[in-house]
């Protein structure tokens, strides 16, 4: 029987890696006020949104892809004001990048190694949360 | 020395044909469950009914090009909202692929992936919940055909 992962211990170890690990702080200093502006997606709030720019992380499905793999997507959701344009949004992207890159994540399996992918979406503008730009970055982490 | 090929040429012809038509198969009944959960997702308000009406997912290849499905749930949009319907899936058939495209064909299907950060997606992680297992009903598929 394939172990269970612990979901929610890999989704507090995907959100501390910007929020508070060494690795993430070069987000966090190119966010609009550090840690304030690394959120999880179910705090957004249209009338009281972080600093820009800032970063949110919604999970999303945690699914076994045969016997012996399992598969965990997570989004980090990249947020900046439309006179910004998207320059920062992009340079964002580099840098989380580098702050999964730098150290693996503490297995979400007892013993299981963990390798992630990381894609950018297509550039959008959201209608309902004040116009701001965005981008959506996936990570995709197999174990 | 001269070597006539052509029937091995007329051989792995036939082979590619089952090939393609087991593997439409198999993620035919892939496609039904996928589209059964996209269809029965909360993440959206459901106002008009025009989103889950129109929700298919739709397998594409040179044996079907989906084309009669996808408009039948444009259609659907258009009945539940009127003016909404969106055809928004465009792959052409290939020799070399088979496609399983997963959308709601309104035109907002995409303000809905992508607002507040996803929070009223559900065509996204329905394929990120089952893309693993279509690998599985396009192989089943093909072992069937190849064996039968």
């Amino acid at each position: 029987v394939i172990a269970t992962p612990n979901i929610a211990v890999l989704t507090a170890t995907v959100y501390s890696r910007l929020k508070t690990d060494t690795e993430g702080a070069s987000v966090r200093a190119a966010v609009g006020v550090g840690a304030s502006s690394v959120i999880h997606a179910g705090d957004l709030d249209a009338a009281t949104l972080p600093p820009r720019p800032f970063v949110a992380l919604r999970r999303g499905p945690c699914t076994p892809v045969n016997l012996s793999e399992w598969r965990a997507y997570f989004t980090w959701w990249l947020y900046d004001s439309p006179e910004q344009g998207y320059y920062r949004l992009d340079s964002l992207i580099r840098l989380v990048g580098q702050a999964y890159a730098a150290k693996d994540l503490s297995a979400p399996v007892d013993g299981a190694p963990s390798w992630i992918e990381l894609s950018a979406g297509q550039q959008g503008q959201d209608a309902k949360l004040n116009s701001l730009l965005f981008v959506p970055l996936t990570l995709v982490i197999s174990f | 020395v001269s070597v006539d090929f052509s029937q091995l040429y007329t051989y792995l012809d036939t082979v590619e044909q089952r090939v393609t038509r087991g593997a439409h198969q198999g993620l035919s009944t892939g496609a039904d469950v996928v589209e059964q959960a996209a269809q029965q997702t909360s993440a959206y308000n459901d106002d008009t009914g025009a989103t889950r009406a129109s929700t298919v997912a739709v397998v594409i290849s040179t044996i079907d090009d989906g084309s009669g499905t996808l408009s039948a749930a444009e259609s659907a949009a258009d009945a539940h909202n009127p003016g909404h319907g969106q055809n928004n899936v465009a792959i052409s058939p290939s020799a070399d692929r088979v496609v399983v495209a997963l959308t709601s064909q309104t035109d907002y299907a995409g303000f809905l992936e992508t607002t507040h950060a996803g929070q009223n997606a559900f065509i996204t992680p329905t394929m990120q919940q089952y893309s693993g297992q279509l690998g599985q009903y396009a192989a089943n598929g093909v072992k069937q055909e190849i064996e039968a």
